[in-house]
């Protein structure tokens, strides 16, 4: 077809997500770009409300439920907020046991968006369910990797979602060691299973389209950050300190859209699998450089299709960390430890990678130790913005070479790519064209 | 529902604490559990996503009795024990997402990839799944009677 007979109106409507709805708007005249919007529509949660009063030892547990992906993330970011607030020090020990839980939810979400979301559309399927037609092994091996992953959230947070080991000060019911010492067999008896995963990643044709943007997440001197670090830039090459994270997200809203933007350095920033690696590709264990060696990911990659990609380089990494400390914890076992504590007033911020990219938890309290101020800034919101300026960016490129259906297909593909928690978002999505 | 004759069912309870009503097939298997006749038998998922439910099933290749709240149109607190073959149970396929895997998607996902055992269901009309903590009082009034139902079904199905 003619470009200039292209006149596309595609209306992706009813993006939902567990808090929301959201749209992708294309509109096209004759082979020029009239409009491309990203909307979501979903009504606020208020779930910053909700904390208000409550003792601070029940915010991590309440807050867990925003999300029942990144609840492990949810609950680390509020506990050292809340941590911060009291100004309350934790031991190594309750630092590696978090660690551990970090890096399971790491897992279960990546293998979770990598296989049942994003495989299927380069399988040329609609969902995870045809596909264990069409390719059994590929999905009996995504499951027994996501009930690995479940299953080691279980034994550190003593449920598999929404954990409640994990407290104020430590751990409330420590890990048994003999689980332990299994899960470390099954984990190492998984790697067969990652480098089919590497194998079949690798033969995927990824988009080969990029626009340059920020990449912003934590950082770390000591190791690849997740659990803790300072908000880097790869605008600047620096790192502010958590505490200013306002001055990081810059918050502000736009008409077609109920979730907040962000914006730091430039227009938009990116945060998630794809920033974290672009940003501290140097700290990532050498299995998972080679990985990403492997599939063809290299530093700085401008391709947010690679988010999909940089999610099985993370998946590697978690596996051959969490061995690391697994070991860690079965050579020096583990002591039951004093989670007493003292309210007082206080303010304290904290901010955790969970799988969609960085997380800011913000808490004030009273002297009676009663939250009276709240705020939380996710991922997703903070992407939002950058999906958008990539749609922009990419349907003049895409629009001479494609139909209305390729590319309404790579719209929602470049939106599951970077796994936005808009729920039940972005699969097999109803598409309407408007007239 | 047919008797299975090697008695080898597995009594697998599943729902979700702090959803109310939700947490009523936890709620009864926990309570089965503490029989010492049925007590190996008996399994908890909590905040089984679909994943999980598919890959147990595969793993435990056995016939299954699966606890659960189900909106079934039956008037709140009843109950109805069907085969998953006998009933059709709404699939979320126009919205597969890391959020919205399910009950139903893990069934689909086991039953393609292989698992052929018998999928008993014992469904609970729910009153009330919004976040709580707890079953409703109404509710927790008739676990024993349904104690009692689940009971009778599961020594019929190892005669």
């Amino acid at each position: 077809m003619d470009l200039k007979e292209k006149t596309y109106k595609i209306d992706v409507n009813h993006v939902t997500r567990v808090e929301g709805h959201g749209r992708i708007i294309v509109s096209t005249k004759e082979g020029a770009v009239k409009e491309v919007k990203l909307s979501i529509t979903e009504a606020n949660r208020f779930f910053e409300n909700f904390v208000r009063g409550m003792h601070p030892a029940e915010i991590p547990w309440i807050v867990s439920r925003i999300c029942g992906i990144c609840c492990v993330g949810h609950q680390m970011t509020a506990t050292k907020a809340v941590e911060a607030a009291l100004g309350i020090e934790v031991s190594p020990q309750t630092v590696l046991l978090r660690k551990l839980l970090t890096e399971s939810q790491f897992l279960q979400s990546h293998l979770l968006h990598v296989y049942f979301l994003a495989v299927p559309d380069y399988l040329g399927v609609q969902s995870v369910l045809p596909l264990a037609k069409t390719h059994p092994e590929v999905v009996k091996r995504a499951l027994r990797l996501k009930k690995l992953a479940n299953d080691y959230t279980a034994v550190f947070g003593g449920r598999m979602l929404h954990p409640m080991a994990n407290t104020l000060k430590g751990w409330r019911k420590l890990p048994d060691l003999d689980a332990v010492a299994a899960l470390r067999k099954r984990m190492l008896d998984a790697i067969p299973d990652l480098e089919e995963t590497i194998g079949i990643v690798k033969t995927l044709k990824v988009p080969p389209y990029e626009r340059e943007t920020e990449f912003v997440s934590l950082k770390h001197p000591d190791e690849y950050a997740l659990y803790d670090g300072d908000v880097y830039s790869s605008d600047t090459k620096s790192a502010v300190p958590v505490d200013q994270y306002r001055d990081v997200t810059n918050e502000f809203t736009v008409a077609h859209c109920t979730t907040k933007w962000s914006k730091w350095h430039r227009d938009s920033y990116f945060v998630g699998a794809l920033a974290r690696v672009n940003n501290n590709f140097d700290q990532l264990l050498p299995e998972a450089k080679q990985a990403a060696a492997a599939l063809g990911l290299n530093v700085p990659c401008y391709n947010p299709y690679m988010n999909n990609v940089a999610q099985v380089v993370e998946v590697v990494h978690c596996a051959y960390n969490s061995v690391r400390m697994l070991d860690e914890v079965l050579g020096g076992g583990l002591k039951a430890e004093d989670t007493s504590y003292q309210v007082k007033a206080g303010h304290g911020i904290a901010s955790c990678e969970v799988p969609r990219g960085i997380l800011f938890h913000d808490y004030t309290f009273d002297e009676n130790g009663r939250c009276i101020d709240a705020n939380a800034v996710i991922p997703t919101s903070q992407n939002i913005n950058n999906v958008e300026q990539d749609m922009k960016a990419f349907v003049p490129e895409m629009l001479p070479k494609m139909s209305q259906d390729e590319l309404t297909l790579h719209m929602e593909m470049l939106l599951r790519a970077y796994d936005p928690c808009i729920s039940c978002s972005v699969h097999m999505l109803d598409v309407e064209f408007v007239d | 529902m047919e008797s299975y004759p090697d008695s080898d069912w597995l009594v697998v309870g599943t729902g979700t604490p702090a959803g109310g009503d939700d947490e009523i097939g936890l709620a009864l298997v926990r309570a089965l559990s503490r029989e010492l006749e049925y007590a190996e038998c008996c399994i908890l998922l909590e905040c089984a996503d679909a994943a999980m439910v598919a890959s147990s099933l595969l793993e435990w290749q056995k016939p299954v009795i699966l606890v659960d709240a189900a909106d079934m149109g039956l008037a709140p607190g009843e109950y109805s024990f069907f085969s998953d073959n006998n009933a059709a149970i709404t699939m979320k396929t126009s919205s597969v997402s890391t959020h919205g895997l399910g009950l139903a998607e893990g069934l689909e996902l086991a039953r393609t990839l292989g698992y052929d055992r018998t999928i008993g269901i014992f469904g609970v009309q729910p009153f009330d799944v919004s976040p709580k903590q707890g079953l409703t009082r109404e509710m927790s009034k008739l676990l024993p009677s349904l104690l009692a139902a689940l009971k009778n079904i599961c020594s019929r199905l190892q005669q």
